[in-house]
Parts: structure tokens; C-alpha cells; sequence
């Protein structure tokens, strides 16, 4: 065998969904999750809020359907927060706090860092992906050349074609 | 052709007699002087040459160069030569010799040579009449002898007549039967000295001979020195043969010539007509040593009545009525469909079973022939048989014995006439026919299987079969008649592939098996070689027929030697590479290549036939080649699909990527958090 496989994932096409739904979902969901959060942990929410604002930034503006831009800031942006959270949980876990996080340079610089992050993945990987890609066809033409100069060489030029230049040998 | 050699010798005795011809040696002690001939010893298939025996005695021999368009008499120079037999001169030695005034291998048969001359020079010469007591003592108890030693060794002479006799010695006193196996038996003679039913054959065409024959001829050639001439030297042969048919041999030959009683009963004994009361060589002997013998028991030719009126004569008798028929075939055919034949042997002579023989031929050749000539022709042929079993098979200008036939088909091999009329003989079955017509059943069934073989030879017409095939069958000694193979003298199945050999070697070999070798390999060859001659018939299939060809040779050589036949591999690997005989696969074809020429100069034909015919090999090359080509167009497919992709591949980047990157994004938090979750734990 050649070695030369079909890839049917190259083919396929991205799922679409209609995009207006889904953000308005996405809205829907953040603010009750924000007005749950103000009535019962004011504090977590505040920092969560303050914290995500990269997230939700990214969720109004992202217009792909997949949300595969929020999906990457959210979940570096959600790393980036845990640590402070547990720092708040495992203190006074109030306003105060909170503020004093907030205040402190370094907060800002994990968490949006952090975000930063997965804004980075988000916009270089495409870019990336296509130099692996065209780096993965071209070594598969170039495999496939090879292929057919060997075969040339074996069995001579007969084989291009429908090899009626000469006579069968039976 | 060894034909040549001897038309050489006698259109240019000059150039044969001419100083410088050197010696040729026969197996390393005879030697034959082509410069000096013996013209008195010429014969009609054979020029006689001087020849010495290379030992002290340094005999004088005459060396017969025989010209090979006939079958030689194999078996009975084998059972003859080199051995001493009163009455008949010694064969001293046989072989091949390459005959180089023509260069062409011929037969070279060796007989001590007479140095009295022959008993008669020619048969027209006329001598002083011999008492009978003189003739006795001198030739007919010597040739009685000689007759007798070569009867111990089953042969026939087949030559006894005035003119092959010789006196050996300078005196005289003894004589000795002449050369004997260059033809066929009775090919020399004249009808005067063959009994009817023989004389009636064509000289080819008299069989393989009986002693009773020898006796016939005997008696003649006493009668012939009794009266010191050839009896009815003024008559055709056809008028001679219708006296002894009327007349009786006897009557007919001593006519009103006086005889006295012993010699009466001697010719009445030798030149009896029914070869079982004729003497036997036994009796002979009793007649030579007591003068007394078996009376001769004469039974008369059954004759009609009444004589029936065909073609400007009366006949009273089957055998002469069959004649004339067989001479004028369309008033035959009409006497015969006219009923005027059955009335006359109705009335005159009351044999029902010859008229229903003569109805049921009738109702059998209708319908048969494809025109009403061949139907005549084939009638006639039919009814004279039935009314003269004894005579040869006679069939438009054929007239042959049945084993004579063979012989007969060797003379016209060449003419399209002579083979066409061949086949029509064994594909009308006459001489089956004739076998159940004898009145003893003669050998019907041997005939039978022997001729219904034959004619499922001629039904099939590729290489190997047809006349040619039936050639060979019939003359088991008779040399490959190939064109190809005209300078040599191939007789045996064994010197077939080196003369090939040689003729490939020289550049002289056009077709290797053309249809005269195919024949020869077929009726010689033990074991089975049918498929390949089959292959051979379809030339538009070059690889098929080199295949089959190669097969053939390599059979040959691996049963017959020899083990290197270099000119005929250096021919076939010639023609392998000129066909294009490949395989696809070029290392497998590299090997082929390195193979053809190694064994193009090794002379193995058998390691080339194995190297050509290689179905499972070429299969299997057929078989990866389609696989390798199916390779091949994959390839070319994906090559066209990745290029195709090439403008759709930022969008499936830009596609994937992101996703990648969502995914990179969450295994990162997933593995944060796990670590943030085993620090708080601990």
C-alpha cells in the first residue's frame, strides 16, 4: 500500500448555528448567573465580574458561532481568577477584600495575563495550523512523488496510462 | 539434398572423376573414392563409387551414394550387414557420409564389389541360351541359398532379375544376388518380373515384398537365361500384365517355347499366379537337390460364360475387367450404374456376393464424393477392388499396395496432386476396404486401426499433422524432407536437433519446426507433444508459437541429447528478444534479460523454455503490475486532492486553529485547576 491516506476530516465543513441565539443565550445565562450572584455572594461576584470582564468582552464580540474565541480567553481567564478566589474564600470573603485584591497590581496582572493568554492562542493558531497544514500536504505530494518515480522505476513506463505502448507479456 | 549429390555425379562424371576429390571415410575403415564411379553399378536411386576396406585385406568394395528421395530398407540392411550369405553379395557396411562433392550428407550402403561383371549387362542384351542343369547348378542353387539366408533374417530381396546378378569372381563360377536395399522392394524391377497383383502397383507402391515374390522373379530370370532373352521384350508393360492375366505367367511367359519336364515343373512352381501354391523357397531347395518337388496345383481364373464388352475388348475374368475399369473410369462408372456389371456377373459367371458387394458400394459412394467425377472415380475404385481384392489399392493415378502406400506418398510428397490424392484414398477408407474384400481377411483389423489413425491425422491441419504427418507414419526410415533440411540426411529422431542446431549455427535456419519437422517430431517422438504442435498453428501468435516452438526443441534435447545446442539457443534468444518476451517488472525483467543471455551461448534449451514458459512467474508479474499501477493512480489521485485543498486551506486552518486553540485553552485550566485542587487538599 502507498501509505497515502485519505484525511475526511480535511472535508469537512463547520457546523453553523445561528449566531444571533446563542449570544442572546450566552447574555441571558451571565446576568443571572451575575444577579444570583450579587443577592448571595456579593463578593465573589464582584471579583468574578471585574475578573471575566476579558471573557465577556470577548463572548459580545465574537461573532464565529463555534465560540471557540470565548471558550479560549474564558477558560485561561477562569485560571487566572481561581487562585484570588481562594484567597478571598479562604479569608474575610468581603467587600473589603475584594477591593484590596483588586487593588493590587499583581491581581490584574494574573488574571488579565492569563487571559491574554488565551487571546493568543485564539489569534495565532489559525496561522499556526496552516503552516502545519500546508507543511503536512506538501510532504504528502512530495511522499506521493516519490512513490510514483519508484514505481516508474519498476516497472517502467507502461505504467502511465493504460500501458498499451507494449505487448502484454502472456 | 543427397538427390543433388547423385545428379552431380551423373551429369558431371567429369567433376566426379575429377583428381583431388578426396577420400571419404565410412565409420574409419571404408573409404569411399568419389573421384572414381562405378557406373556399371549405378542404380536408379543410387551412384555407385570405389571403396577399399581399410584393413590388410584391403577388399574392393563399391560404395552406393543413395539419393535419399526414398525410404531405405533399414531393418534389412541392418539384419544383413557385415554378415556372409552365399548367394548374395556382402553388405559390408552402411552409414552417413558427408558426400563432399555436393555437401550434403547422404546414405552410403558398401557391398564387396563384384569383379565378373553382371550375369546380363542390361535386360534388353540377348545370350547364348543355357541348359536348364547349367542353370541350376549354376544360379538358381546359389541364388536359392542366398534367398534362403536372407528369408532366415525376415528380409526380402525385392531386386532378383538378370541384370542384378553378378559373378564375383574373375572366372565366373559363382554369382550372388546384387544390391538390394536402396529402395523399396521392387522399385527396380520390371512389371515383366513381378507377379500380377504387384506388377500392377506402381514401382513405389509394391510393398514390402514376399518371398514368394523373390521365387517369381527367380523363375523369370530362369525363363530369361533358359531362352537367352527377356521373354516378351516386344510388349508394353500393360499388354504384358493383361497376357499373364489372360494367359497365366506361366502360359503367358513361356508361350510356345518347348520345355522339357523338369524345366516345366520348375517354372510351373516358381511362376505360379496364387502366391500360396507357388513354391515355397523350401521346396525349392527339395527341387534342387532330388529334382523332384510338389506338383504345381494350377487352379484356372474363374471365368464368365459370357464376356462382357468394355472399352473396345471382351473380358471373361475379375482381374483384367478391373484393370481396364481403373484405365477408363467414366465408361467403368457407366457400365456400373448402367447394371450392365451385375447382369454380366448374374449370368455369365452367378456370383451373388461380388453383386452385393458391387449394390452396396453402389448405394455407399452416393452421396459421398463431392462431385459426381470424385463419385465416378471413387465407384470404380471401389468395384475394381471388389473384383480383384489381390491388386493394389487403384485411385485416379495412384495404384499402391497398402504398405506400399508410404513409399508411393514419398515419391509425390512435393506434387499438391499427388498429396490430394493421398487423402482421398485413407479418407475414402480403400485401403480398409480392400482388407475386407481379401479373401482370407488378409491383416483387415491392423489395416484398419492403421488407416482410421491415418485419417484422424488428416483431419486435423495444423503442424505436426495433415499429409506429412502421415508421411513420416508410414515410412518409419524415410529421412525428414524439411526444405530446411535438404543438405542432410535426418532419419532417426536423435540427429534431428543437431542438424537444426547446425543449420541455426550457420544462419541458415529460417523456421525451426515448419511443417515436415513438426510431422517428423510428431510420428517419431514417444510422448506427448500435441498441445505444443497445436500452439504452433496460430502464427499471429509470435509468443505462442516461440513457446511452443522452444518446448519442443527443449523435449528433444532433453530425451535425445545433445546437451548443448548453442546454434538454437543463440536462434531462440534471438527471436525472444525480437517478440518483446518480457516481464513488467523491470528487476524481474533485468534477471530475464541476464538469463536469455547466458543461456543464448550455453545451448540449454530446456533451462530457455522453463525461462520463457512461466505462466504461474508471468501471472503473478501481471498481477503485481495491475497492483502497482492501481498504486500508481492513488497517488496521482492524492496529488490532485492535496492541491485541490490548497485555496480551501486557510479556512480549515483558520477552522482548526481555533479550535486547537479553545482546546489547548481548556486542557490548560482543567490541569490549573487540578494542581490549584491537590495544593488546597494538602
Amino acid at each position: 500500500m502507498t501509505g497515502i491516506d485519505f484525511d475526511p476530516s480535511l472535508d469537512q465543513k463547520p457546523t453553523s448555528r445561528p449566531p444571533d441565539s446563542k449570544s442572546l443565550m450566552s447574555v441571558i445565562i451571565g446576568l443571572v448567573s451575575l444577579l444570583i450572584g450579587i443577592a448571595f455572594a456579593l463578593p465573589t461576584a464582584l471579583l468574578l465580574f471585574v475578573g471575566m470582564l476579558p471573557t465577556l468582552v470577548m463572548i459580545l464580540i465574537d461573532r464565529q458561532p463555534d465560540q471557540y474565541g470565548p471558550i479560549s480567553v474564558g477558560a485561561l481567564n477562569f485560571c487566572g481568577v481561581i487562585p484570588f478566589l481562594t484567597m478571598l474564600w479562604g479569608g474575610d470573603n468581603d467587600l473589603d477584600e475584594v477591593i484590596g485584591l483588586l487593588s493590587d497590581g499583581f491581581t490584574w496582572l494574573s488574571v488579565y495575563g492569563c487571559a491574554g493568554l488565551g487571546w493568543l492562542f485564539y489569534a495565532k493558531m489559525p496561522a499556526l495550523a496552516e503552516r502545519n497544514m500546508a507543511w503536512r500536504d506538501e510532504n504528502r505530494i512530495k511522499r506521493c512523488r516519490q512513490i510514483m518515480e519508484h514505481l516508474k522505476e519498476e516497472w517502467g513506463a507502461d505504467l502511465v496510462g493504460s500501458g498499451t505502448d507494449s505487448e502484454s507479456p502472456d | 539434398m543427397c538427390a543433388m549429390a547423385v545428379h552431380e555425379a551423373e551429369t558431371g562424371a567429369a567433376d566426379s572423376a575429377a583428381p583431388g576429390l578426396a577420400p571419404i571415410r565410412l565409420k574409419r575403415r571404408i573409404e569411399i573414392l568419389p573421384g572414381t564411379p562405378l557406373p556399371e553399378f549405378d542404380t536408379a536411386t543410387a551412384r555407385a563409387f570405389a571403396a577399399t576396406e581399410l584393413s590388410k585385406t584391403q577388399q574392393p568394395l563399391v560404395a552406393l551414394i543413395c539419393d535419399g528421395r526414398l525410404p531405405l530398407r533399414v531393418d534389412a540392411v541392418k539384419a544383413a550387414s557385415g554378415r556372409y550369405m552365399n548367394g548374395v553379395l556382402r553388405l559390408a557396411d552402411w552409414g552417413k557420409v558427408n558426400w563432399t562433392p555436393s555437401g550434403t550428407e547422404c546414405f552410403a550402403i558398401v557391398y564387396e564389389r563384384p569383379v565378373g561383371g553382371k550375369l546380363m549387362p542390361d535386360l534388353a542384351a540377348k545370350t547364348a541360351a543355357i541348359p536348364l542343369e547349367h542353370i541350376i547348378r549354376r544360379l538358381v542353387d546359389p541364388i536359392h541359398s542366398g534367398l534362403a539366408g536372407l528369408a532366415e533374417r525376415d528380409i526380402v530381396h525385392g531386386d532378383v532379375r538378370p541384370d542384378n546378378i553378378f559373378l564375383i569372381d574373375a572366372k565366373g563360377e559363382h554369382l550372388a544376388l546384387g544390391p538390394w536395399v536402396l529402395a523399396p522392394a521392387g522399385y527396380h524391377q520390371s512389371v515383366l518380373f513381378e507377379p500380377v497383383p504387384y506388377a500392377l502397383a506402381h514401382p513405389t507402391g509394391r510393398g514390402a515384398g514376399t518371398a514368394g515374390q523373390d521365387l517369381y522373379a527367380l523363375g523369370v530370370t530362369t525363363l530369361t537365361l533358359m531362352r537367352g532373352s527377356l521373354p516378351l521384350r516386344d510388349l508394353s508393360d500393360r499388354q504384358i500384365i493383361r497376357r499373364k492375366m489372360d494367359l497365366g505367367s506361366f502360359a503367358a511367359l513361356v508361350g510356345d517355347m518347348r520345355l522339357p519336364q523338369t524345366s516345366q515343373t520348375l517354372l510351373r512352381g516358381l511362376l505360379n499366379d496364387r502366391p500360396e501354391e507357388r513354391w515355397t523357397i523350401a521346396e525349392l531347395g527339395e527341387f534342387i537337390a532330388e529334382h523332384r518337388a510338389r506338383g504345381p496345383r494350377e487352379r484356372p481364373t474363374r471365368r464368365a460364360r459370357t464376356g462382357l464388352k468394355f472399352d473396345g475388348h471382351t473380358f471373361h475374368t475379375y482381374p483384367a475387367l478391373a484393370d481396364a475399369m481403373h484405365h477408363a473410369v467414366p465408361a467403368a462408372a457407366t457400365v456400373i450404374r448402367s447394371g450392365d456389371l451385375c447382369n454380366w456377373i448374374q449370368r455369365g459367371l452367378e456370383d451373388y456376393e461380388t453383386l452385393d458387394a458391387i449394390e452396396t458400394a453402389i448405394q455407399q459412394t452416393a452421396g459421398q464424393a463431392h462431385n459426381p467425377a470424385d463419385g465416378d472415380v471413387l465407384l470404380v475404385a471401389r468395384v475394381a477392388t471388389i473384383l480383384d481384392p489381390e491388386a493394389p489399392v487403384r485411385y485416379k493415378d495412384w495404384s499402391a499396395m497398402p504398405d506400399g502406400l508410404g513409399p508411393c506418398l514419398a515419391e509425390r510428397i512435393e506434387s499438391l496432386d499427388g498429396r490430394a490424392t493421398f487423402a482421398e484414398i485413407v479418407t475414402a477408407g480403400l485401403p480398409q476396404f480392400r482388407a475386407t474384400r481379401l479373401p482370407d481377411g488378409g491383416d483387415a483389423g491392423a489395416t484398419q486401426l492403421e488407416f482410421d489413425r491415418l485419417s484422424g491425422h488428416l483431419r486435423k491441419k495444423f503442424p505436426g499433422y495433415g499429409v506429412e504427418r502421415c508421411l513420416y507414419e508410414l515410412n518409419s526410415t524415410l529421412r525428414c524432407m524439411s526444405p530446411q533440411l535438404q543438405d542432410f540426411c535426418v532419419t532417426r529422431i536423435d540427429e534431428l536437433l543437431p542438424a537444426l542446431d547446425e543449420l541455426a549455427a550457420a544462419g541458415r535456419l529460417v523456421d525451426p519446426i515448419d511443417r515436415h519437422i513438426a510431422a517428423f517430431i510428431a510420428a517419431r517422438t514417444k510422448g506427448n507433444v500435441e498441445s505444443y504442435l497445436r500452439d504452433l498453428a496460430d502464427q499471429s501468435q509470435r509468443k505462442k508459437v516461440l513457446i511452443a516452438t522452444t518446448r519442443i526443441l527443449a523435449i528433444l534435447q532433453e530425451r535425445y541429447g545433445p546437451k548443448a545446442a548453442r546454434g538454437l539457443s543463440g536462434l531462440l534468444a534471438e527471436q525472444v528478444e525480437a517478440v518483446g518476451f518480457r516481464f513488467r517488472y523491470r528487476p524481474l525483467q533485468a534477471e530475464m534479460e541476464a538469463a536469455r543471455r547466458r543461456l543464448a551461448t550455453s545451448g540449454d534449451l530446456v533451462a530457455l523454455a522453463s525461462l520463457i514458459d512461466n505462466p504461474d512467474k508471468q501471472d503473478r508479474d501481471q498481477r503485481a503490475f495491475d497492483a502497482a499501477q492501481n498504486r500508481y493512480r492513488a497517488a496521482i489521485a492524492e496529488i490532485e486532492r492535496l492541491e485541490a485543498l490548497r485555496d480551501k486551506r486557510p479556512q480549515l486552518a483558520n477552522e482548526t486553529g481555533r479550535r486547537q486553540a479553545a482546546g489547548i485553552s481548556c486542557t490548560s485550566a482543567a490541569l490549573a485547576l487540578a494542581g490549584l485542587f491537590i495544593v488546597w487538599i494538602v
